[in-house]
């Protein structure tokens, strides 16, 4: 079902010597390699350290949690997808990718590296590809950590790395939101992005994903049946934490 | 003498029907589409396969969508307008998929009619302060036909017996639905009995989801369906291509060409994917790119504006949103997104009735009873509420919003106003180094107070339904939302767009007549939203197809096309 993913990249890379994108992609691709920048300069230490305070798992949490998943490899195949022969963008529903055309390429393309100062990337201004916001907001969040405690992000207890992701920090806080937000997609979302591995988000909260082509029969749909505890005195406790604006509702057409 | 030649822009809901109703006419029809082609095999015997699918994460990956990054727009409201801000905020805005099929390769396909009341608004309501409100130039009964007959092709479910008497007095049927209701979802089940103990009737969602296709798998509106289960352009784009129509995707039309006075256009030029310029000549251009994209096609070519009014009246609908929480599992995901509907919010309503004493009368929309949703929406949405950590893996297991919450939400109208328009952004280009799409838009009091007054309406449906209690405050999601662009997201939510080239008699004030045709133009024919002279409450595809249907055979003069 999976397809082979190309080694993992931050695994391979260390402050001292960071290995390029583009040193990556003339390796694995007969693309040219058309950006030449530093995609990443920090470990994937700091990455699943912080993966796994967003989605903890054991011991804290009794479900698998980030680092079960597999979130942060997964993220860094994400920024590394034009490494990989099938860039893992769109999954296709019978195995491997949708292949990208051309257009779509340039759009991940930028992106992803960003827009790197080339013309037919900056036609609206300069884009920072998620692989710097990334490789920036990991080096903040050490920073951070020494100044706050001495010692790296990754080697913190994780009471001093939670006082440091709640800490009211305008920069941060963004780089948080987005490192959730790629989390949560990585625990939660289809195995078929290589995270999520072996059901840890799925499995512990009977979410069997997308069924077809079983669907739902016609009691399932119109009948009560079992499915999570959730708990009235659990939601009131949670509506007291909740903005008024929060929206329940993500999309409507 | 030979049949018109006919290019179309655009391959939706509006693009798909012209084209299948010209081709099969006989005219040669060219349909030229910006984005990708999703569907293998389109058009061919074989049939079309499909790319898309239930996939959470590729939902939030442009994949039938517009890429902001490459195509962006840009948004202002009113007052930035007026203090002559360029734009606070480029990137997503109102972005409708742009794909070949349009926006109906990922809709639910809930298909309610438009109202009898809805084409004469100016005429049985009167003008309001602010607004821009006109009288379509057609009624219910020029389009009843075209509606019967998209019906009948899209594949509509529904129960006329459950059709309450003033939905079928507003928009009368000649006939039931072509196919029965799906099986009914739990959340909207018990959700209708709240809403009967208040003299409410929800009923079954007039749909073009098949029945004895569909399985309720739950991954529906916002997702492609893997097994076919729904009608759409696609539907449509088949049969005209099967019937001679040519589809060309990745291909932007950037202009309409026009004879050197004007009065005639003789093609269009578009550039194709990696810059190549082509043209193409036709003796007829219908414009189906749907609302800000037609008129920035419109604006950019310089055409059919002697009205002032290209890109004006730009209307969403204001989406009024009410979470009910249920004590016991009600699994609102399962289902075609949902199955039930209610009317009787639609309007208008006066004096104690509205609760707004400064306006002449307020209206609502169609309601749609029990969405859910699914697992990482959940998650998503525990993270906007600032949950992480344990707390959001509690929230998880032990909320489950996924298996305790069931959503509704009214379609609200939204009024025309002159100063929510599209015009082309100066400064901003997008890849092909074309101006964007430039976006003004400002709810006028009127859709405030219909939020406010509706969204209690839907609260006490909630308090009325045994065993479920409002979750969270109504929320009105086609309010600009400031602060929204720095988490990268655009200022609106909904997805329905219309109004920038209404429909009218007069000249001086619409862009076209009532079968579309630019006042300026004849031979320009606008078949999308952008004709809507008013938003109405109702779901606007089924009503986009009707018109496109309904100007396609007055193009070609043939009133009805023998099947073989």
């Amino acid at each position: 079902m999976l397809p082979q993913w190309p080694e993992r990249r931050l695994a391979r890379i260390t402050i001292d010597a960071p290995e390029t994108s583009s040193a990556r992609c003339a390796r694995r691709s007969s693309r040219p390699p058309e950006y030449a920048g530093p995609v990443i300069a920090h470990d994937l230490r700091t990455l699943s350290a912080l993966t796994a305070r967003l989605v903890p798992g054991p011991p804290e949490d009794p479900d698998p949690g980030a680092l079960e998943a597999g979130a942060a490899e997964a993220i860094d195949l994400l920024l590394g997808a034009f490494a990989c022969e099938q860039p893992p963008i769109h999954a296709a529903l019978e195995g491997g990718f949708v292949p990208l055309d051309p257009v779509a390429e340039l759009g991940w393309r930028i992106r992803l590296e960003g827009s790197q100062g080339l013309p037919e990337r900056e036609f609206a201004g300069p884009v920072k590809g998620l692989a710097q916001l990334l490789s920036d907001g990991l080096a903040l969040l050490d920073r951070r950590s020494r100044e706050a405690h001495g010692v790296d992000f990754a080697d913190a207890p994780t009471a001093d790395q939670d006082a440091l992701l709640d800490a009211p920090d305008e920069q941060l806080g963004a780089f948080v939101r987005l490192a959730l937000t790629l989390t949560l997609e990585a625990v939660y979302g289809p195995p078929q992005y290589g995270g999520n591995r072996d059901g840890a988000g799925w499995k512990p909260l009977g979410w069997a994903g997308f069924t077809q082509p079983q669907g739902f029969t016609p009691a399932q749909v119109s009948e009560p049946d079992g499915g999570a505890t959730g708990s009235r005195e659990a939601v009131s406790e949670l509506r007291s934490s909740l903005p008024g604006e929060a929206g329940w509702r993500s999309d409507s057409n | 003498m030979g049949m018109q030649s006919v290019v179309i822009v655009g391959s939706g809901a509006g693009g798909s029907v012209a084209a299948w109703a010209l081709a099969r006419a006989g005219h040669p029809v060219l349909v030229l589409e910006k984005g990708r082609n999703l569907f293998p095999g389109l058009g061919t015997p074989a049939g079309a396969r499909t790319l898309l699918w239930g996939d959470e994460v590729s939902r939030a990956r442009f994949f039938e969508h517009q890429d902001p990054l490459l195509e962006p727009r840009t948004f202002r409201t009113q007052s930035e307008a007026r203090k002559r801000l360029g734009r606070s905020f480029a990137g997503e805005v109102n972005n409708l998929p742009s794909t070949v099929g349009g926006g109906t390769v990922h809709w639910d396909a809930k298909t309610p009619r438009f109202w009898r009341q809805d084409f004469h608004g100016r005429s049985l309501h009167g003008p309001i302060d602010g607004a821009n409100i006109a009288d379509w130039p057609l009624g219910y009964e020029d389009l009843a036909p075209f509606y019967d007959e998209v019906e009948q092709l899209l594949g509509v479910q529904g129960d006329i017996q459950k059709v309450p008497a003033a939905t079928l007095a507003q928009a009368p049927r000649t006939g039931p639905f072509p196919l029965p209701p799906n099986p009914p979802m739990l959340a909207g089940s018990l959700l209708a009995e709240g809403a009967a103990q208040l003299g409410y009737s929800a009923y079954p969602f007039p749909m073009a989801v098949h029945p004895g296709v569909c399985n309720s798998c739950g991954f529906c509106c916002g997702f492609g369906c893997a097994i076919g289960a729904r009608g759409g352009a696609i539907t449509f784009l088949h049969e005209a291509m099967r019937a001679g129509a040519q589809l060309r995707s990745r291909c932007f039309v950037d202009r309409v060409e026009c004879s050197r006075d004007g009065r005639r256009a003789l093609g269009v030029s578009y550039l194709e994917a990696d810059g190549t310029r082509r043209r193409e000549q036709a003796d007829v251009v219908v414009l189906a790119a749907s609302a800000v994209e037609t008129a920035r096609l419109l604006l950019l070519s310089e055409v059919g504006n002697s009205s002032g009014q290209v890109g004006r009246n730009l209307m969403f609908h204001h989406l009024v949103s009410v979470a009910a929480l249920f004590e016991a599992p009600v699994h609102a995901w399962r289902g075609p997104m949902m199955t039930h509907v209610i009317d009787d919010l639609m309007g208008p309503f006066v004096g104690a009735d509205a609760g707004a004493p400064d306006l002449p009368y307020l209206k609502g929309g169609v309601v749609e009873v029990g969405a859910g949703l699914l697992l990482l929406e959940e998650a998503k949405a525990y993270a906007r509420a600032g949950l992480r950590g344990k707390a959001l893996k509690d929230a998880l297991r032990d909320v489950a919003l996924r298996d305790h919450l069931a959503s509704m939400t009214l379609i609200g109208e939204d009024l025309p106003q002159q100063d929510n328009r599209v015009d082309l952004d100066p400064d901003v280009r997008d890849f092909h180094g074309v101006p964007v799409p430039r976006i003004a838009y400002s709810p006028h009091r009127f859709e405030r107070a219909a939020a406010a007054h509706f969204g209690a309406r839907l609260g006490e449906i909630v308090e009325a339904t045994g065993g479920a209690w409002v979750a969270s405050p109504p929320r009105q999601e086609s309010q600009p939302r400031p602060g929204a662009a720095t988490e990268g997201q655009g200022p609106f939510d909904t997805a329905h767009v219309l109004g920038t080239a209404r429909m009218g008699d007069d000249p001086r004030e619409s862009v076209t007549d009532a079968y579309g045709r630019l006042h300026d133009v004849p031979n320009v024919v606008v078949a999308d939203g952008s004709v809507f002279a008013s938003s109405g409450g109702a779901n606007p595809t089924l009503t986009i197809m009707a018109l496109a249907l309904r100007a396609a055979r007055e193009l070609s003069g043939v009133s009805e096309v023998l099947d073989g």
